[in-house]
């Protein structure tokens, strides 16, 4: 649906995007993530047509959005890290003048603006003031006016910044609700556990280049090859690798933080009931696999350089 | 959006589903959307207009200056009837009182009132979204005028009642407070556009504020000082009583089906406006477009309206000359009008060399393929659409002034001298008005900066203006005493050569005189050819570059891709080449017709941001890629 091609950009002498390639699937919720700085918001401004690369190109739906960005813009609705909000109109006065200048048909558009408000849970608010939301609530306006026009594709540039945990929560489910009416969803994010839950693709940004981009699973699989399984002791033995020496398929055995071990092995479900044999005598209180958290890819693929 | 409680129950019920696209107009029949724009109102008009009442400012400015305009006018009133005038005469002074009051108040407050309705969206970061709605230049700069006008009319509606105090004192009908408010409104009307036009092109609201106040307070001053110098002028001739700007709405009142206060105070006046009107909101709409968009088409459509709009304002100022001083007077406004074409060899010496890459949203027609191929947007066509309506604009004066002269006074005695004279001055004035539009066009393409092509042009016309002269008055100050009979021969070469000619003829006879333009139309006609077949060849040169740029990067592209099939990510880069990943025509960059990367042309066709092609002279890609963030207002026509 996505399709970002060997983009690069430049500010001046300040070169901020490098040969940027990745593919956001039709129906996704896509995951962009990189440090403050990385170049993610110069990327989905791209995409959004406002601004356009010195080299590559964006295709949306194999539009390009150089050659024709009035197309893009019906495809797509996007909502920017920083936005502003017509604050003396109310929330229904505000999403009446966005559907009127999407060219939503006069006899249309009360219906579509009543189905957004419903999606988005501002039919309460609908004559409230602007001025007088909250941040979140802002922000849920923000994405209901992305929505008038039922784009195909959605590109959320830190849609969660600055909001607080409920509405987070809230945030998260609206996000998976609009994948399920069949949008393609690009979030940016810096906060990579509010994404975890949601994203199943993501491409890692760090100084403008991306490092790793595609399922997370296959990101994770390529970063540490083999098998990782947490297993929670009941009376852990001081030296923990000693239940486990002797087995040359086990390629790592450390503690987590939460003082869980963690075992990194080659091998298939014979070699877990083997290793779960050896701790039995340690009291096994639980045995789960690992699972590839973006945090931790996250963490080894990026440097952690300053951008 | 809903809580996690909610969010269980929606997995239950199906989500809320959103109207289909099928709702969007385009999709609709043409009739059905004609009929439904005429109904509906511009969304920004309701929206700045519920704004705007929603403001306690706006509110109390319209009671404080009603307030003080009241007081004002019945202390002006109060300090006249003291006095010995008649309470007539009175009448008529409390009248010129309001209306010019209210007149400073939108001369000074309408600008910077409008000022604020674009620059506010990108302060307020809403017009970006504005943008992305898909919103079209024109509606957002039509909403954006018109609210700023139908809240200003609010204003002189509030101000309204107070010209009552005047009907106390007699001396005045209806008739002249609906001409004096007409009057307002046409004042009203380019006051705002300006402010809009402004507003479009610069990002700070206080910037533009001040930049409105400091252009509108001379300009208030100019125009209320010419209004008065005109209402003296026909105080005579149309016998008029009252004094002071607003004399018109007697006039128009007392003499409206009068053909001359017809066309000289109503009829002309109206084109003023609308020109000036329909100018600035081109200009806006330019200030709105992204560089990568056509610009100059709607200073096109304009520029046939202007022309069309002075040929007729010709046609009646020649009518109120007297036979006797018909044959200066009309080279006199064949010299004003050929003001118009130089105004077009400016207006349209900035474009970038290429037209426009974004596609229009509807194929266009055989008629507009014809116009966007050879007189379109691009500094080729637009300079050929420019050299023709400089043409097109000479002959239509000279046609006009010649037949007006003879439709007049058909048994005037100086048609001879008149005609030849017009003849002498438009050809020649041509040959000028062509050298600056090229020169112009040339120097925009090459410099990649309007402003600055502009002021070189101008700089090199006044060059041309001065260098003679000086050289003459140097070698022979004493040439001139007879130039009625002899011109300096260095003045040949000067620009103003067609107007000295035209004056010479006109007042001494000697329609052989014409001969004498010879000069003038050789060097100004041959210099022009020269820029243009170089403007031609130029922009030939940069096309052919930028479109094998383009095939080149998208095979590049179509090559990368096939081997990079998945969203795996690229291979990692060689660490210490951050800046050098093969961009895209730079890695090849002989097979695209041996671009010259490091030429000022590689960063065409948008020229406004040369930094970024200077800070990568190694990428070539850079050429067709031009930068534009439609939230920046640029260098534009």
């Amino acid at each position: 649906m996505i399709r970002v091609e060997g983009v690069g950009h430049r500010f001046g002498a300040l070169r901020v995007l490098t040969d940027v390639w990745f593919h956001v699937p039709e129906g996704e919720v896509f995951g962009f993530i990189g440090p403050n700085g990385a170049g993610k918001t110069t990327t989905l401004r791209m995409m959004a047509t406002l601004l356009e690369p010195d080299e590559g190109r964006v295709l949306l739906d194999g539009v390009d959005v150089v050659d024709d960005p009035a197309a893009v813009r019906r495809l797509l609705g996007f909502m920017p890290d920083s936005f502003g909000v017509y604050e003396r109109v109310t929330v229904i006065e505000y999403l009446d003048f966005f559907a009127a200048a999407y060219d939503i048909e006069r006899s249309a558009r009360a219906r579509t603006v009543r189905a957004v408000m419903e999606l988005t849970d501002l039919g309460p608010l609908r004559d409230r003031l602007v001025a007088a939301m909250s941040k979140g609530m802002k922000q849920r306006l923000a994405i209901a006016r992305t929505l008038l026009h039922d784009p195909k594709v959605l590109i959320l540039d830190e849609p969660a910044n600055g909001l607080d945990p409920r509405a987070r929560i809230e945030m998260r489910d609206l996000i998976l609700q609009l994948r399920d009416l069949g949008k393609t969803v690009l979030l940016s994010s810096h906060i990579l556990t509010e994404l975890s839950d949601m994203v199943s693709s993501v491409a890692i940004l760090e100084k403008g280049r991306v490092l790793a981009a595609g399922k997370v699973d296959e990101i994770g699989k390529g970063l540490r090859p083999g098998r990782t399984l947490r297993m929670t002791l009941l009376r852990p033995p001081a030296d923990v690798r000693a239940p486990f020496l002797d087995m040359s398929n086990v390629h790592e055995v450390s503690v987590s933080p939460d003082g869980a071990l963690r075992l990194s092995f080659e091998g298939g479900d014979e070699t877990v009931a083997e290793l779960v044999a050896r701790a039995v005598s340690y009291g096994v209180v639980r045995v789960e696999p690992e699972r590839d958290d973006l945090e931790r890819i996250f963490l080894e693929v990026t440097k952690g350089e300053l951008q | 959006m809903t809580t996690p409680t909610a969010s269980v129950v929606a997995a239950q019920d199906p989500a809320p589903k959103l109207p289909s696209p099928g709702g969007v107009s385009r999709a609709g029949g043409a009739l059905r959307r004609l009929a439904e724009r005429l109904t509906d109102a511009n969304p920004i008009l309701l929206k700045e207009m519920l704004s705007i009442l929603r403001t306690k400012l706006f509110i109390r400015f319209l009671y404080l200056s009603t307030g003080v305009l009241a007081i004002s006018v019945l202390a002006g009133g109060a300090s006249m009837a003291a006095g010995s005038l008649p309470p007539a005469t009175v009448g008529q002074v409390v009248f010129q009182i309001f209306f010019t009051l209210a007149l400073i108040v939108i001369v000074l407050v309408a600008p910077a009132h409008a000022a604020t309705f674009i620059t506010s969206e990108r302060e307020g970061r809403t017009y970006e979204s504005l943008l992305l709605s898909g919103m079209d230049a024109w509606r957002i700069v039509r909403g954006k005028f018109l609210a700023s006008f139908a809240s200003l009319l609010l204003v002189l509606v509030a101000f309204a009642p107070v010209v009552g105090i005047a009907f106390l004192f007699g001396g005045i009908s209806p008739l002249h407070v609906a001409f004096g408010f007409l009057g307002l409104l046409f004042v009203l009307a380019p006051a705002v556009a300006f402010g809009i036009a402004l507003s479009a092109r610069l990002r700070s609201t206080r910037v533009a504020i001040l930049l409105a106040l400091l252009l509108s307070i001379p300009t208030g001053i100019f125009f209320i000082s010419a209004l008065v110098g005109l209402g003296e002028a026909a105080h005579g001739p149309w016998a008029l009583k009252m004094h002071g700007p607003f004399w018109f709405a007697e006039a128009l009142g007392e003499r409206f089906f009068e053909w001359d206060t017809f066309g000289l105070a109503f009829l002309l006046p109206l084109f003023v406006v609308t020109a000036s009107v329909w100018f600035f909101l081109a200009g806006a709409m330019a200030g709105v477009r992204p560089a990568a968009e056509d610009r100059s088409t709607p200073f096109k459509v304009w520029s046939l309206y202007a022309l069309a709009g002075t040929l007729a304002a010709i046609v009646a100022t020649v009518g109120v000359t007297g036979p006797g001083d018909y044959a200066r007077a009309s080279v006199v406004f064949g010299v004003l009008a050929g003001m118009l074409p130089l105004f077009f060899a400016s207006l349209f010496a900035n474009e970038p060399p290429l037209p426009p890459r974004i596609l229009p949203a509807r194929p266009p027609g055989p008629l507009r393929r014809l116009y966007l191929s050879n007189l379109g947007p691009g500094a080729a066509p637009t300079t050929r659409f420019a050299a023709l309506l400089i043409v097109l604009t000479h002959a239509g004066i000279a046609f006009v002034v010649i037949a007006s002269g003879h439709l007049f006074f058909p048994h005037a005695d100086q048609h001879g001298r008149a005609d030849v004279a017009i003849l002498a001055f438009t050809v020649g004035n041509t040959a000028v008005c062509l050298c600056l539009l090229s020169f112009g066009a040339l120097l925009r393409v090459v410099l990649k900066n309007g402003v600055a092509a502009r002021v070189l042009a101008f700089g090199a016309l006044f060059g041309a203006l001065l260098v003679p002269l000086l050289l003459t008055l140097v070698i022979d100050a004493d040439s001139f005493n007879h130039a009625e009979r002899s011109i300096p021969p260095l003045m040949h070469i000067s620009p103003v050569m067609p107007m000295l000619v035209a004056i010479g003829i006109s007042d001494n006879g000697h329609p052989e005189r014409i001969l004498e333009i010879l000069t003038p139309v050789i060097v100004y006609g041959l210099l022009s050819l020269l820029f243009w077949v170089v403007l031609e060849q130029r922009v030939h040169s940069i096309a052919t570059k930028v479109d094998a740029m383009r095939v080149h990067r998208d095979q590049l592209l179509e090559a990368r891709r096939a081997l990079r099939p998945s969203l795996a990510p690229p291979e990692p880069e060689a660490e210490n080449e951050p800046a050098e990943s093969e961009p895209v025509a730079a890695a090849e960059p002989e097979a695209v017709g041996e671009p010259e990367a490091s030429e000022p042309e590689a960063s065409e066709p948008e020229a406004s941001e040369p930094e970024a092609s200077e800070a990568a002279p190694a990428e070539p890609a850079s050429v067709d890629m031009p930068k534009v963030d439609p939230t920046v207002p640029e260098d534009e026509t």
